[in-house]
C-alpha cells in the first residue's frame, strides 16, 4: 500500500437479469463518494442489451476472471448462490490492482446513502472489516426467535465486507474461496449458509479483523424494528446520526408491500421511517431497468443444447465431488458427459426406462418409495406415469430429461 | 479447604454434578499447582447424598440454595438433564460470584486443567467486560479442514468452557441476557442455531461493548485445535505450537474409555497422539486418583419426581417448551394435584 490516500473501489457480482440493481449502488456511491470507482463482475455473460461503455461502473465478467474450475462451479450453484461464491474471487483480484488499496463489496441488493468512509476508514489499520447483523440484545417476544434467525443465518452480513491489501485481507481471501469451494449452498444443519457463515470464524481465525459496529452500515430488516430510520432530504438518518448502507435483501419490487421474501416480519408497514429509503431504492430500481432485465436469460441455465439444468442435476454433481472430473463440462450434452450419465437408464431393460436423475429423485423421496417400491421393474409405468403428470412439474425438469 | 475465597480476588469457578466431582478436584489441584492464591468455588448441580462431605473438597461448594432464583435453578435441572443443567446455570453462578463482591470470575469448565501460568489470562479477565475464547484462533489445517471447521461452525466459534467476566455494568447485561437465553433455549440443535449454552456466545461480541477475544494458543487447547497447536513436554514445562500451555480443556474425555481422546473424536487415539496422548493418560491417573471409578457411576439427584419415579425426557422437553407459563406448576419434581406431572399426565403424554 501507498502512503497517503485509501485509494478504494466499490464491487458487486450479480447475474444479468440483476444488472439495474448494480447500477443503483453504482449511482448511488457515486452520489456518495464521486471519487470511488464501482466494479462490477457479471455472474453471467453479458447479453445483447448490455453495453459496457454506458454503465456507470467496470464490468467484468466471471468467465474471463481466470478461475481454474469457473465451468464446474456455474454448473454446481444456482444463478444467485454463483455471485455469492464468486465474492472472494472478485475482492482478491481487485486487491491485486496497483490502483486500489481497498475495497469496499456490497451485495447486490444495497443503496448507499451516505458517505462510505464509514466502512473504508477502518480499512486504513485493519485487513478485513466485518458488519454484524445485529449490534444489541433483541427485545421482545419474537427476541429469541429473531436472534435464533442470526445464529442459523451468520452473525456477520455477507452483504457489507471491506478488506484491505495487507494483512489479514489477502490471506482471508484466499480462505474463504478455499471453504466456499465450488458449492455454496444453504445447508444449516451442516454449519453453512451460502458464503455467509465462513464469516463468523473470522474474528477468531485472523488478526487485524475489525468488527464495524455502525448502526447507519447495514441497515436491514433484520434490524429495522430497532434502528430508528429517518428520510431527511438527501440525508438517511439512523438512529438521529447519517447512515451509509442500506440493504434490502430478499426485496422485490413487484411485492412493495413486504419488506424481504425471508420472513414474514417486518412488513413495509412495521419498519417505520424506512420505508421511505425503500420506496427511494424501489423507483431507482425501476428507473434503471429493472422491469427489462428481469426476463434476461441466464447464461449458466441451460445445457449447452438450451435443456434447462435441474437443481438435482447440479446437486448430483456436487455429490459426485471429484469424481465428475472425467465428464468434462457438465453443460456439454453428447456421449461420456456427465448429461449422458444422468440421462442412463437403470435397471433392467424389463419396464420402461427410468433413468439415473429419475431414479436420484425417487431416492429422495419417502412418499415416491412407499408408492412404487419396485420403480424399476412391477411399478415402472406407475411411476413413469407419475413423472410425466406432476414429477417434471414439482422437480421442474424439463421434457428433454 | 472448602472456605470461601475473598471477595476482593478474582474468582475461579466451575460448575457440576456429583458424578464429575473428580474433574473438579483435578482442576482444583491443578490451579493449585500454578496459582495458590487462587480458588476454586463449585456450584453442585446435585446433592451430596451422604456420597461425599462438601466440607472436606478442595473447593468451596454451593448448592442450588446458596444462588438467588433456586426456582428457575431447579426448572433447569428439569429441563435438561445432567449435562444441559451444568451448562445452563453458567451465567447465574458467574453472576451470584460478581454480587457477592468478587471483581471478576473466570468459569472454567470442570474437565479442564490449568497447566501453566495464567496470568495473561487473568489480567484480560481484569481488562475487559467479557473474555471469550475461540476453538480455533487460525484457520484448520491438514485433510479435515473444512469438515472440522464446519463442526465448530455447529457448536459455536467460541467456546463455552472458558469464560471470564469483569464486574460492571455489561458483565450485567450479559449474564442477564444469556441466563435469559439458557432457561428455555439450552439444547443441541444445529439445524435451529443452538449448541447447549456455548452458540449463543458467538452472538456476544456483536450484541455488548468491551469483549476481548483471547486468541492465546496455550488456552483451550483441546482435540478440536491440537492439529494446529502441536503439544509439547519439556520437564514442567508444556507449550503448545511453541506458546506456554495455560488451559487444557479435556472436552469428551473419559477415564473409563483412555484409548481414545476425546468420545467426540473417536479417530484420535490415545496412542497415536504423541504429548498430548500423554497428557490425557496423566488426566486418566490424576481422575483415579481423584475417586473417579467411583463418582462416575452415581446417581443424579434430578433423576426422579419426589416420589421416586423417574422422569423421561419427554416430560424434560415438555416442560421446556412451557416455557415461562411453566412456573404456574411451582416445582417441577413435585408430584400431587395442581403439579407439572399431573398437568402432562391429563394432556395424555405417556409417562
Amino acid at each position: 500500500m501507498t502512503a497517503g490516500a485509501l485509494r478504494y473501489a466499490v464491487a458487486t457480482i450479480c447475474a444479468g437479469a440483476r444488472l439495474p440493481m448494480a447500477r443503483v449502488i453504482a449511482a448511488s456511491a457515486r452520489r456518495c463518494n464521486p471519487e470511488v470507482p464501482c466494479f462490477v463482475l457479471l455472474a453471467d455473460e453479458p447479453g445483447p442489451g448490455v453495453d459496457p461503455e454506458a454503465e456507470p461502473f467496470e464490468l467484468m465478467v466471471a468467465s474471463q476472471l481466470g478461475l481454474p474450475h469457473f465451468r464446474r462451479m456455474a454448473f454446481r450453484c444456482e444463478r444467485e448462490e454463483l455471485s455469492y461464491a464468486l465474492t472472494p474471487h472478485l475482492l482478491r483480484r481487485l486487491l491485486d490492482r496497483e490502483d486500489l488499496d481497498a475495497v469496499v463489496f456490497l451485495k447486490q441488493e444495497t443503496l448507499v446513502v451516505g458517505d462510505l468512509e464509514a466502512v473504508a476508514g477502518p480499512l486504513r489499520a485493519a485487513g478485513v472489516v466485518l458488519t454484524p447483523h445485529l449490534l444489541a440484545p433483541l427485545r421482545g417476544p419474537d427476541a429469541v426467535a429473531r436472534e435464533l434467525v442470526i445464529c442459523r443465518a451468520g452473525i456477520y452480513n455477507g452483504g457489507v465486507i471491506g478488506v484491505a491489501d495487507r494483512d489479514p485481507g489477502p490471506a482471508f481471501l484466499d480462505w474463504w474461496a478455499d471453504r466456499i469451494g465450488d458449492s455454496c449452498v444453504l445447508d444449516i444443519a451442516a454449519g453453512l449458509h451460502y458464503e455467509q457463515r465462513w464469516l463468523d470464524h473470522v474474528p477468531a481465525l485472523f488478526d487485524g479483523v475489525h468488527v464495524l459496529k455502525d448502526v447507519g452500515v447495514n441497515v436491514g430488516h433484520w434490524n429495522m424494528r430497532e434502528r430508528q430510520v429517518q428520510v431527511a432530504g438527501d440525508t438517511v438518518l439512523v438512529d438521529g446520526v447519517p447512515g451509509s448502507v442500506v440493504r434490502f435483501s430478499g426485496y422485490e419490487p413487484e411485492r412493495p408491500e413486504r419488506a424481504t421474501k425471508y420472513q414474514d416480519h417486518p412488513t413495509i408497514a412495521e419498519i417505520g421511517g424506512a420505508a421511505a429509503v425503500f420506496e427511494r431504492y424501489r423507483a431507482e430500481l425501476l428507473a434503471a431497468g429493472h422491469h427489462a432485465a428481469a426476463a434476461a436469460p441466464y447464461a449458466y441455465g441451460c445445457f449447452a443444447d438450451g435443456v434447462p439444468i435441474p437443481a438435482l442435476a447440479r446437486e448430483l454433481h456436487r455429490e459426485l465431488g471429484p469424481g465428475a472430473e472425467a465428464f468434462g463440462d457438465p453443460f456439454v450434452p453428447g456421449p461420456g458427459t456427465f448429461r449422458a450419465w444422468l440421462e442412463a437408464p437403470i435397471g433392467t431393460g424389463a419396464a420402461p426406462s427410468i433413468s439415473r436423475l429419475w431414479d436420484a429423485v425417487w431416492r429422495r423421496r419417502a412418499d415416491l418409495q412407499a408408492a412404487f417400491p419396485d420403480h424399476l421393474g412391477a411399478d415402472g409405468h406407475a411411476f413413469s406415469a407419475w413423472r410425466e403428470s406432476f414429477g417434471r412439474d414439482e422437480h421442474q425438469i424439463a421434457d428433454g430429461l | 479447604m472448602g472456605s470461601s475465597p475473598a471477595a476482593t480476588e478474582l474468582a475461579i469457578a466451575t460448575v457440576v454434578a456429583a458424578n464429575h466431582l473428580a474433574r473438579a478436584r483435578v482442576l482444583a489441584a491443578s490451579l493449585r499447582r500454578w496459582h495458590p492464591d487462587l480458588s476454586l468455588v463449585l456450584l453442585l448441580m446435585d446433592e451430596p447424598a451422604g456420597r461425599f462431605d462438601p466440607a472436606g473438597e478442595p473447593f468451596e461448594v454451593l448448592r442450588l440454595a446458596d444462588l438467588p432464583r433456586t426456582d428457575d435453578l431447579l426448572a433447569l435441572a428439569f429441563r435438561y438433564g445432567r449435562r444441559g443443567a451444568s451448562a445452563a446455570a453458567k451465567p447465574r453462578l458467574v453472576g451470584h460470584l460478581l454480587e457477592r463482591g468478587h471483581p471478576g470470575v473466570l468459569f472454567l469448565d470442570p474437565d479442564t486443567v490449568v497447566t501453566g501460568d495464567l496470568t495473561p489470562v487473568l489480567d484480560a479477565v481484569r481488562g475487559s467486560a467479557l473474555v471469550l475464547t475461540p476453538h480455533l484462533v487460525s484457520p484448520a489445517r491438514g485433510d479435515g479442514a473444512r469438515a472440522r471447521e464446519l463442526a465448530i461452525a455447529r457448536s459455536g466459534i467460541l467456546n463455552a468452557g472458558v469464560v471470564g467476566v469483569h464486574a460492571g455494568p455489561v458483565a450485567e447485561a450479559f449474564l442477564e441476557w444469556w441466563s435469559e437465553r439458557l432457561l428455555t433455549h439450552c439444547v443441541s440443535d444445529p439445524a435451529e442455531g443452538m449448541h447447549m449454552d456455548q452458540r449463543w456466545l458467538d452472538l456476544a461480541p456483536v450484541l455488548f461493548g468491551d469483549v476481548r477475544l483471547l486468541r492465546d494458543p496455550g488456552v483451550n487447547v483441546a482435540y478440536w485445535n491440537i492439529t494446529e497447536r502441536p503439544v509439547r513436554i519439556e520437564g514442567a514445562q508444556i507449550t503448545v505450537g511453541g506458546s506456554p500451555c495455560r488451559i487444557v480443556h479435556a472436552s469428551g474425555y473419559d477415564a473409563a474409555s483412555p484409548e481414545i481422546l476425546s468420545q467426540y473424536a473417536p479417530a484420535m487415539r490415545t496412542a497415536e497422539s504423541g504429548a498430548a496422548g500423554l497428557l490425557a493418560d496423566r488426566y486418566q491417573r490424576a481422575l483415579l486418583a481423584c475417586g473417579d471409578a467411583v463418582a462416575r457411576h452415581w446417581s443424579w439427584a434430578f433423576d426422579r419426581w419426589a416420589d421416586g419415579v423417574l422422569i423421561p425426557p419427554v416430560a424434560r422437553e415438555a416442560h421446556r417448551a412451557l416455557g415461562p407459563a411453566a412456573a404456574r406448576f411451582g416445582d417441577p419434581f413435585a408430584v400431587g394435584p395442581g403439579s407439572f406431572r399431573t398437568w402432562l399426565a391429563s394432556s395424555g403424554t405417556v409417562i
